[in-house]
């Protein structure tokens, strides 16, 4: 294949990655945001959805999609219930105390991951895809003085990959609208400004959080169940994405919402371009460098604002 | 009728209040002086359910105040404007007043009612809080107490840093929320504010209700302003 249908293939597996990242990263950074809380457990919610996904789609058996479907929307509930309920349990009992709830969080984690292990085992295991045909791409070529459409061999994407593109875009933007035109949203970014005074207003901080925490989860849970088709649900899955996420929403500036999609675009593009070319290890270690960069030129993060 | 009665509190286990007592008729200003540090924050903080008493009684209309969360009590009707106003920053003049509205899930009239009380903001309405000059950012802090419509209102030291015309202003909307029959309670500083609005002046020392009066017994005894305060 030629170096530009290489490319444009480099794009959009980064484009995938990018994607998922975004809903990760974003679930971090919201409960960053309104609850100043570094959830360290993060990246074990994702692989819950990814696990979680796989079990609704081998008990509903019956089509792929149906399975899948269920998945994409209890996967990201359970998981969801479950963070809220370690919030009410853990994080609300030493009061978001900074360095001890980093530590309840890296306790977390290993509960996930070893619960996990125990119930789930230590196999990879696949969901199927809702559907998932080839699309063969159309590359211009010129030949005999005039410009004609060709299908290189091995160029092309699925279906469904295009559809984790776009579910989660629509997902993202479900988020905006929930963040900035309802009442949901307007608390929660109420309780982000100043947690003391939205409980003088009547509004129930402690339930703000639960629901938050659960919410960070839950998109993370989503990105999961998008990817499980592709990647397989493993224990220790949670690894890159929580890496990868802290990286997005550095990059992006703590808290900031665009920062954070913009930020995950630069880092899934190039995760995925680097990875494809070079080495999946190349790509982690320039992520890791842009992160020391932007923390040496622009600690606030690219749209982040000085505190 | 709000009632303090030897409320005592504290900041995890450093001690502040040693006792403060004092009671708000509907209808009446009571102003709360003290130096700096003499806990008169600490005791708003405490009335709204910010800080729980360690001792004491709290009570509005007989009923017990002191042991609930600060949700409930702006559900029971104590609207709060506190030092510094502590504005929603990022968010914009309207989004600040519709959080004082879902409060007590007050009608729309309220709204109106509130911007008409400061035209100002009318103005204004889609500008971040943080974006306002320091006497618009006052009226938003009012607007936004006054939009639970409250029988119980917490001033905290709410014409700091305003220039006379500003502090008429709030002193305007004070005195109506007074013959609406709402109980203010007002952390002041400026002594010339203070004998304008109050019927009732609680002086506080070091975390202690030392003297209470009423307005006419600091008039005839204007001595007494030196005494606590300093000044
Ligand atoms: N968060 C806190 N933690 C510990 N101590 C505190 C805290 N806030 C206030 N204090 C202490 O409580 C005491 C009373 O403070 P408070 O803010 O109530 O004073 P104030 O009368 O409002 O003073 P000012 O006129 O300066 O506003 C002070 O000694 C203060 O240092
Ligand atoms: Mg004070």
């Amino acid at each position: 294949m030629d170096f530009g249908p290489h490319l444009i293939l480099a794009i959009l597996e980064g484009a995938v990655t990018a994607a998922v990242l975004a809903l990760t990263a974003m679930g971090l950074s919201i409960v960053f945001g309104v609850m100043r809380v570094v959830n360290v457990a993060h990246g074990e919610f994702y692989m819950l959805g990814a696990v979680i996904a796989w079990w609704v789609a081998t008990v509903v058996g019956a089509h792929p999609a149906l399975g899948f479907v269920a998945a994409l929307v209890i996967a990201p509930l359970v998981v969801g219930a479950m963070a809220a309920a370690a919030d009410r349990l853990i994080l609300h009992r030493i009061d978001y105390d900074p360095e001890r709830t980093i530590v309840a969080t890296i306790g977390l984690l290993y509960i996930i991951q070893q619960g996990t292990l125990m119930t789930f085992g230590p196999d990879a295991r696949p969901v199927q895809p809702p559907f998932n045909s080839r699309i063969a791409l159309p590359w211009p070529e010129w030949t005999d003085g005039a410009f004609a459409w060709a299908y290189p061999w091995g160029f092309g994407t699925t279906t469904y990959k295009l559809f984790i593109i776009a579910a989660a875009a629509a997902i993202l933007v479900a988020l905006w609208l929930l963040m900035t035109r309802t009442k949901a949203g307007l608390i929660m970014r109420a309780t982000q400004q100043d947690a003391e005074m939205a409980r003088a207003f009547g509004i129930p901080v402690t339930r703000v959080y639960a629901l938050v925490f659960g919410l960070g989860a839950g998109l993370a849970a989503m990105g999961a169940v998008l990817i499980v088709p592709v990647q397989q649900a493993h224990y220790l899955m949670g690894g890159d994405p929580l890496l990868l996420s802290f990286i997005v929403v550095i990059i992006g500036g703590l808290g900031s919402l665009p920062g954070t999609v913009i930020a995950a675009l630069l880092i899934g593009m190039s995760d995925g371009i680097i990875s494809v070319f070079f080495s999946p290890t190349l790509a982690k270690i320039i992520a890791t460098l842009a992160v020391a960069m932007v923390l040496v030129f622009r600690p606030q993060g690219l749209l982040g604002k000085r505190s | 009728m709000l009632e303090l009665a030897e409320v005592t509190g504290a900041y995890g286990n450093v001690k502040t209040l040693f006792g403060v007592s004092f009671s708000v008729a509907p209808g009446s200003v009571h102003c709360i002086m003290g130096r700096n540090g003499a806990g008169k924050t600490t005791t708003l903080k405490t009335i709204m359910g910010l800080l729980t008493p360690t001792g004491g009684t709290i009570t509005l209309n007989g009923a017990d105040l002191g042991s609930e969360s600060a949700e409930n009590t702006a559900k029971r009707g104590v609207g709060y404007v506190p030092q510094g106003r502590r504005l929603f920053a990022e968010l914009s003049v309207a989004e600040n007043i519709q959080i004082g509205l879902m409060a007590r899930r007050s009608d729309p009239a309220t709204r109106d009612w509130v911007l008409d009380l400061f035209p100002p903001l009318k103005t204004r309405l889609t500008q971040r809080a943080e974006t306002l000059s320091g006497g618009e950012q006052q009226m938003l802090a009012m607007a936004r107490a006054l939009c639970l419509r409250p029988s119980v209102l917490l001033l905290d030291e709410p014409t700091e840093g305003l220039q006379p015309s500003m502090i008429a202003q709030i002193r305007n909307v004070v005195m109506k929320m007074r013959c609406d029959g709402v109980a203010v309670v007002l952390v002041e500083q400026r002594s010339d504010a203070v004998l304008t609005m109050a019927d009732h002046v609680t002086f506080l020392e070091n975390g202690r209700s030392v003297e209470t009066l009423p307005i006419a017994g600091l008039k005839a005894a204007p001595e007494k302003l030196t005494h606590y305060l300093g000044v």
